[in-house]
């Protein structure tokens, strides 16, 4: 079976009708996208990444306040009630639901949007939406592309590039050769 | 030299390579629009690949493609062994084929996961086929017939990503029965009823 030769490197990100998860292999990061009863698999090969970038996004602030205010509603309403038992219940129950969804956003910590780019195209990796879940994907990955792609540093590729052009430069620019100075007629003829 | 460099995701900017490959988990603002990015990028950003596309004019001395005679043969097919030009060269991972070998591995795709592109995953259509029509149950009469025709025809298929796929069939299977015995002993007695 193919899954045994894949790490599972992040959680299962799920929408309405797909699942997509992140699996990293020998020499290849796999995204499998569940559809309906398809498999999708995209694959980026390590020596093919050129780079993995992460953008910090409003959700957690936004999904903090969406939480948050029911949150304070509720658990006023429950405060505030000295209705029968079942009213005290009904809102408990959601005092502690929105609780619950609000504790385990603000411990996932902050999000993010990544993306992953290669030669032929720039993918946003769904499924890597906090920080905490980017910086195990680096720790993970990066020394294997740094491995695949040779341990040079991008100082020295950038030199070495600079370099290139300014050699190929030179080389198209037109040579001057000096002109020597045409002997004067003579003037002070008779 | 002219991609060479990572756009911020959301301005577009070019951001410079001084930005790139900070420490684990540091960060910086945008330039521009000042949302806080990190960037990894890696040698291959900068690396020039070559595209064919378009096969060099073969001359007199040089080995031709052999599917296009009259272009230069660039590179070898690693299954078949066939020279190739610039057109007919597709490159899988590590490996440079040609068009017949990428089809006939396409084709016995069961062994080559990395041809795959996408698969059908009949064991969770089989377990689905037996379980949604429930919400309509006259629906199952034809439903759990196809699912075991389905579990029967892919019961030795290789699921790539499928936990434990027999496991899903098996169900599949055992349920599908008890809804067709079910249809059965319906059946059954109202014939009986009918005619006795």
């Amino acid at each position: 079976m193919v899954r045994k030769d894949y790490k599972k490197i992040s959680r299962r990100k799920s929408t309405v009708a797909s699942h997509s998860r992140l699996w990293l292999g020998k020499d290849h990061l796999l995204v499998v996208k569940e559809i309906g009863y398809t498999d999708e698999y995209k694959r980026f090969y390590f020596s093919d990444i050129q780079s993995i970038s992460a953008l910090k996004t409003r959700s957690y602030l936004v999904f903090s306040i969406l939480l948050g205010i029911p949150l304070v509603l509720f658990a006023g309403f429950l405060g505030m009630s000295h209705d029968p038992i079942l009213e005290n219940i009904t809102l408990l129950i959601f005092t502690t639901l929105f609780f619950v969804l609000m504790l385990v956003h603000l411990l996932r910590g902050a999000t993010c949007k990544c993306l992953i780019r290669t030669s032929v195209n720039n993918e946003v990796l769904s499924m890597i939406n906090r920080n905490r879940a980017f910086l195990k994907l680096i720790t993970q990955v990066h020394p294997l592309i740094q491995a695949a792609q040779g341990n040079v540093s991008l100082e020295s590729i950038i030199q070495k590039k600079k370099a290139e052009a300014a050699m190929k430069k030179q080389q198209e620019a037109p040579q001057q050769v000096p002109v020597e100075a045409e002997p004067k007629p003579p003037t002070d003829l008779p | 030299m002219k991609n060479d460099f990572v756009q911020c995701p959301s301005c577009k900017r070019k951001i410079p390579p001084s930005f790139y490959n900070l420490e684990s988990g540091e960060t910086f603002p945008c330039p521009r629009c000042k949302r806080t990015l990190a960037i990894y990028a890696y040698p291959a950003l900068y690396e020039k690949k070559e595209i064919h596309s378009a096969a060099k004019t073969a001359s007199l001395d040089d080995a031709t493609c052999y599917y296009h005679p009259k272009k230069k043969a660039e590179e070898v097919c690693d299954n078949c062994g066939r020279f190739l030009c610039g057109l007919c060269v597709l490159p899988l991972g590590k490996q440079n084929l040609c068009s017949v070998c990428l089809e006939v591995q396409r084709s016995k795709s069961d062994e080559n996961f990395e041809l795959q592109p996408l698969q059908m995953r009949k064991d969770k259509l089989a377990v689905a086929l037996v379980i949604l029509p429930l919400l309509f149950w006259p629906l199952t009469l034809i439903s759990a017939p196809t699912a075991i025709v389905i579990v029967i025809q892919n019961w030795n298929k290789k699921f790539f990503f499928a936990r434990n796929s027999r496991l899903s069939f098996s169900f599949a299977f055992i349920f599908a029965l008890l809804q067709c015995a079910g249809w059965l002993i319906f059946f059954f007695t109202l014939f009986n009823k009918k005619f006795f």
